[in-house]
């Protein structure tokens, strides 16, 4: 065996190990994942024992979803701040459009051959009404402010006809209130695409219930590390294929 | 759209998009399409694999999760995804426990070994 052979031996010995010990972190984390994935759902099937069955189910999805976390991605080898830059550039600087544009391409073709992800959850803290856009808010805003399940109560006038002359003026009062009432306004969470998704299931609901969201929320997390490592397996596995080719093409061709 | 991040896209029966609508990952309005599939008996195969299809396609997802035995359903259109992002992530369901001999990704990755690797 020759030197150049030993070395590209090492090499792929080295790259080899490297496959091994991510394939045994994505089994790890994988384990994780479905554990966590498990005890949400083991949460949630008790929250449904307290509240009924139909009380945790698709039918209490909000009409208008915003999402509250989302996913960063990139391609490994390029920074976020360069891929923004280049962005800016082009977006601003026309004429040097020629310029930015190679520059673009060559980061593009720098993306497939490296082929490799990377994955980074960002959640978003979720707006209060005070921090929504002015023409948001005008439409929030329509409508009397009082809070859920209140009702306003009307100045009552204290007219005493001839024809209900028998009733007391308390009475009177009370039917003037009662015409006055009207049906409390749809709520405000109703309509802020943004709630906490706990709402959707009522305004109490019970501790496991909260218990599932936050199991969820670290299977979220912990999804973006199982696809950061998926594409870093297929990227090694790619690689090591690679190798395996240039190792034996120089043999074939000697023999 | 630089810099604001993507989605992450569920397909998977009610518990299982019901837990991560609950996470926050949800997007539905007037305009856009949902980012979730609630699969039922009733739901037809060409309707999981239309959906499936119309997420690679979207360049605002980032990762799809979809339960293993939907997964097994449309194999062929998830064994001809091969691009990084999004990410396809095979997760388990109530009745169907995770099998990472039937996951894409580690068959995949496991397969490329054969004796002639080790000469």
């Amino acid at each position: 065996m020759g030197p150049t052979e030993k070395k590209a031996s090492v090499l792929l010995d080295k790259k080899l190990l490297v496959f091994m010990d991510q394939l045994e972190l994505l089994e790890e984390k994988r384990e994780k994942l479905n554990s966590l994935i498990e005890q949400g759902w083991f949460f949630m099937s008790k929250a449904r024992y307290s509240m009924g069955n139909k009380q945790v189910s698709a039918l209490q999805y909000g009409n208008e979803m915003e999402p509250l976390v989302r996913v960063n991605t990139r391609y490994q080898g390029e920074t976020l701040s360069y891929y923004n830059l280049v962005n800016i550039l082009y977006i601003h600087y026309l004429r040097y459009t020629i310029i930015i544009y190679i520059l673009y391409v060559c980061m593009f073709y720098r993306r497939l051959e490296s082929g490799e992800a990377a994955f980074q959850t960002d959640r978003n803290t979720q707006t209060t009404p005070e921090e929504k856009p002015l023409a948001e808010k005008l439409v929030e805003d329509i409508g009397p402010k009082d809070t859920e399940g209140l009702r306003r109560r009307t100045q009552a006038k204290k007219v005493l006809t001839t024809e209900e002359g028998g009733q007391s003026a308390t009475e009177t009062e009370l039917l003037r209130e009662s015409d006055d009432m009207k049906p409390p306004p749809s709520s405000k969470l109703e309509h802020n695409p943004q709630q906490n998704p706990l709402r959707w299931f009522g305004v109490l609901v019970p501790q496991t219930l909260k218990q599932a969201q936050v199991s969820f929320r670290q299977v979220i997390e912990l999804s973006a590390e199982v696809a950061a490592l998926q594409s870093a397996v297929l990227a090694t596995r790619k690689q090591l294929q690679q190798q395996m080719m240039e190792k034996n093409s120089p043999q074939t061709e000697g023999q | 759209m630089a810099g604001r991040g993507k989605l992450i896209a569920v397909i998977g029966d009610e518990d299982t998009c019901t837990g991560f609508l609950l996470g926050g990952i949800g997007e539905l309005n007037k305009n856009r399409k949902p980012n979730f599939l609630v699969v039922e008996k009733e739901t037809s195969i060409a309707e999981i694999e239309e959906t499936f299809k119309s997420f690679l396609t979207r360049n605002d997802i980032g990762i799809i999760l979809i339960n293993q035995f939907i997964a097994e359903m449309i194999r062929h259109a998830i064994d001809q995804h091969m691009d990084s992002i999004p990410a396809v992530l095979e997760i388990p369901s109530k009745e169907h426990p995770y099998d990472a001999s039937k996951d894409s990704i580690l068959r995949r990755a496991k397969g490329m070994f054969s004796a002639e690797d080790f000469r």
